[in-house]
């Protein structure tokens, strides 16, 4: 305080206030301050022990080996004493009702509200993280809400939301109470699906392709160093894993955010898009976003429109059926086309179908099927 | 309400235009006087005009065939202009003359014959006629413009309004993926609301609204007084559903409220649109997406749009500070980060705050906890009962709001009730409280770094958790 003017002390008081945005909570449960973030610790699901209590985590191709009391490069998982205990689970710190154009899905249950739930943590590193108060965190430390997997599904359906979403943050560094959540969701009748980065080991993407009924995966880029310098990740270990879901047959779109002058570049975007139609299929919506600055990437520009709108034509020259351009609305790539006869049958702006006409899952005008899931089953 | 937002919205389309013709008086004003300024005044029109249309322009997302279209249309336009004018310049000189013969007579103080009045009616009919058919030809190219333009991109310029810096809407959208929310900050005042213990939560509640209805004045025009009461009222209602709610139900409707709160602000808005489109149909010109995209400054924006190359450099990933990645073959680490974290901007959420100085979770804990206490402390304190019924947290931001820096500081200045100390001292006490509760628990270290950094401990936002007392 010293050496503080009256005026300029107060001014910055009242600034405060003024700024009343900035004057946000109040935590006072001081004596319950370890419980004040819903703290549960569960087992987690895909971890080896080793006879000195070291364990190994499998769920994701990091595979981290920890001593006791060491933590995931994911941040939700700690040894324990021998034993890998989730830190994530029951403690969102995001839950919201979104449309599931946002995750983005733009060929699942049109005009579909879900119950969005994230939890802290995440296992990459990227640089131009948009939720990186939340992902770069531990559970741990972020004020969290109390919401057990039973409450999760209870509160959907009190709700009439028909569709959880597990985004937001990375929903592998959740994956216990992602799958726990899942499975009465599906047996209510309920609709679980996923926005990921798909870095995860193949056998718990195939329990998760269980119960889960659409992924949002992003394929960030196609060249390993930008995963390795941009990402703190691998690439070999996605496409994998892009596999996986084909092959069980779960809805997918690809999302990738091009990033000016990072994986901006035509022939990198254009081998991705090859290797798309060559392994997943033409059928996959693929969707090309508009980066913003933000987290470490605060001096770069937005991607110009100019450049999504090239990915977006070569993915059509490509013979991807349906590509679209997020991030910038209104565009002509926000909307959804027959590929047989090129008209219009979904438009949007923004997050908002403002016309439909698919009917039974087809082109309105010339009946034929558009790949998708249109319907409730 | 109702009747206050319909004659608020008729009054600002009203007020454009007669501040647009106020405008080109100003200008032939100042012609003789400084024409230097005379310069810079029709500058300044034609910058402002550019700014909105690039504006617009930027959140239609043109595509190249759709930008040449448009360059085509407004081209068009303008060539009717010129076509209009040269065809009907004898009409407009005539009623011009016979306008200069009507002010001689008004000047002399003489009669008006009639044979001038009835010269002068005609002149100016055939004008308006000329004008009408003129408008006619346009209204044709701008339905063309229409058929060019997608139903969205129509949505986008119907609610689009001139402005020299775009709405946040247009300039940054809520985006796929993204956590933060269109309505954040009206929700962080609800949270603020909510969290506060019941036996004060209804003054702040009430130095809040106050603030908020004093900015919907500037928008609104001044509320009538019952009017302002009855608002004020259905904000403390909706206040007191929204403290009753539980975490998790508020995480879910928070949005709806403050959607709810603002209410008044969005029906004008779109109140002010109609009545703008009514406007422009009664004056027999144009709808909004002639009047901006048919303009003949569009022209050459668009074409050096078109010009510009956009392609950026490509950054060589061996020379950026790249992410973090995991060492030594899968072996964890406790540590939330090895690099150094940006420093906080000047409202932080409490997370950056802590990961910038590097608090452990024990430290988060506290430091967290004495923030949040200290602010819900500040607050009450101003807002606390007083025999007199003055609420001095009310008074304070009404002054700070209009501006008033010195009387919002006398406020502070005074006597707080069954005490000796000022609210200024105490305010300084809480801060100082605060303080010491983080210079205990931090090292000197970190401490020191927080001291020299400036940032305020009361605009630091700590977080979400129901008081108890």
């Amino acid at each position: 305080m010293e050496g503080l003017s009256r005026r300029a002390f107060v001014r910055g008081v009242a600034g405060g206030i003024a700024a009343l945005p900035a004057l946000n909570l109040v935590d006072l449960f001081a004596q319950d301050a370890a419980k004040s973030n819903f703290l549960r610790e569960v087992d987690a699901r895909y971890y080896k022990k080793f006879s000195d209590k070291r364990v190994q985590c499998l769920v994701c191709p990091l595979n981290c080996i920890l001593n006791p009391d060491e933590t995931c490069f994911c941040r939700t998982r700690k040894n324990h004493d021998g034993r890998l205990m989730s830190h994530a689970y029951g403690n969102p710190c995001i839950l919201t009702i979104d449309p599931v154009e946002k995750l983005p899905l733009a060929h699942f249950l049109p005009g579909e509200q879900s119950l969005s739930i994230a939890v802290g943590g995440c296992n990459l590193r990227c640089l131009y993280c948009q939720n990186w108060n939340e992902s770069q965190s531990k559970p741990d430390d972020l004020k969290n809400l109390d919401l057990p997997t039973g409450k999760a599904v209870e509160s959907a359906s009190k709700k009439d939301l028909r569709v959880l979403a597990y985004t937001y943050t990375e929903p592998v560094a959740f994956y216990e109470y992602m799958r726990d959540i899942s499975i009465p969701a599906r047996a209510k009748g309920m609709k679980n699906v996923v926005a990921t980065a798909l870095y995860i080991n193949p056998d718990p993407l195939g329990e998760l392709c269980r119960t889960t009924d659409a992924f949002a995966v992003a394929l960030k880029g196609f060249d390993e160093k930008y995963y390795e310098k941009v990402l703190g990740s691998s690439l070999a270990p996605v496409l994998k894993a892009l596999e996986i879901i084909r092959e069980q047959k779960v809805w997918l779109e690809i999302v990738s955010l091009i990033v000016p002058g990072y994986n901006d570049d035509l022939a990198k975007n254009r081998e991705m898009i090859a290797w798309i139609v060559k392994n997943l299929g033409t059928k996959v919506p693929v969707h090309f976003g508009r980066f913003v600055p933000s987290y470490r990437m605060k001096d770069l520009v937005r991607t110009p429109v100019t450049t999504l709108e090239s990915c977006w034509k070569m993915a059509q020259d490509a013979g991807i059926e349906h590509a679209y351009i997020f991030n910038v609305s209104p565009h002509e790539g926000n909307n959804t086309r027959c590929a047989s006869c090129k008209k219009e049958v979904i438009q949007r702006l923004g997050f908002k179908t403002t016309e439909s006409h698919i009917e039974k899952g087809a082109c309105g005008f010339c009946k034929a099927k558009i790949p998708g899931v249109w319907e409730w089953k | 309400m109702r009747v206050r937002t319909l004659s608020a919205a008729c009054g600002a389309v009203l007020f454009l235009a007669a501040a647009t013709a106020a405008a080109d008086e100003w200008e032939d004003r100042f012609e003789t006087a400084d024409p230097a300024t005379t310069r810079s005044l029709a500058s300044i029109q034609t910058l402002s005009e550019e700014a909105s249309i690039l504006n617009l322009v930027n959140g239609l997302y043109l595509s190249e065939v759709q930008s040449k279209q448009v360059i085509s249309l407004a081209k068009e336009a303008g060539e009717l202009r010129d076509r209009a004018i040269r065809e009907h310049a004898e009409t407009v000189q005539s009623f011009e003359r016979a306008l200069v013969e009507l002010k001689g007579c008004l000047v002399s103080g003489g009669t008006i014959p009639v044979e001038l009045e009835q010269r002068v009616h005609s002149r100016e009919a055939a004008v308006k006629e000329a004008k009408r058919k003129y408008y006619e030809g346009l209204r044709g190219v701008e339905r063309r413009l229409c058929k060019v333009l997608r139903a969205s991109q129509l949505d986008v310029i119907q609610q689009f309004n001139p402005c020299l810096i775009p709405p946040q809407e247009l300039k940054d959208p809520v985006r796929v993926g993204q956590a933060q929310s269109p309505t954040q900050d009206m929700e962080d005042h609800l949270a603020t609301i909510r969290n506060l213990p019941d036996r004060a939560w209804k003054p702040v509640a009430e130095a809040l609204f106050e603030m908020f209805l004093g900015f919907e004045e500037k928008i609104l025009g001044a509320f009538p007084r019952d009017e302002r009461r009855t608002e004020l009222e259905r904000l403390l209602t909706l206040a007191t559903e929204v403290r009753a709610l539980d975490e998790e139900e508020f995480e879910l409707r928070k949005g709806d409220f403050a959607l709810d709160v603002i209410r008044p602000i969005r029906e004008f808005q779109d109140k002010a649109q109609e009545f703008t489109s009514i406007h422009l149909r009664m004056e027999g010109g144009l709808s909004k997406p002639g009047k901006f995209l048919l303009n003949p400054r569009v022209v050459p924006l668009l074409e050096e749009r078109l010009k510009q190359a956009v392609a950026s450099a490509s950054v060589d990933l061996d020379g950026i500070d790249p992410a973090e990645s995991c060492d030594d073959c899968g072996r964890g680490s406790d540590a939330v980060s090895t690099r150094p974290v940006p420093k906080p901007g000047p409202e932080p959420k409490f997370a950056h705050f802590a990961e910038w100085l590097g608090l452990d979770t024990e430290q988060s804990e506290t430091a967290r906890e004495a923030i949040g206490r200290g602010q819900a402390d500040l607050m009450v304190t101003l807002a606390a009962e007083r025999e007199d019924g003055r609420n001095i947290l009310k008074e304070f931001l009404q002054k700070l709001l209009a501006g008033r820096e010195g009387p919002a500081l006398a406020v502070l200045g005074e006597t707080m009730p069954n005490s000796e100390q000022t609210y200024f001292e105490r305010v300084v006490e809480i801060k100082s409280g605060v303080e010491s509760i983080l210079e205990e628990c931090l090292d000197e270290e970190q401490f020191e770094k927080y001291r020299s950094s400036g940032i305020d401990l009361f605009k630091i936002k700590v977080g979400s958790l129901r008081w108890k007392d």
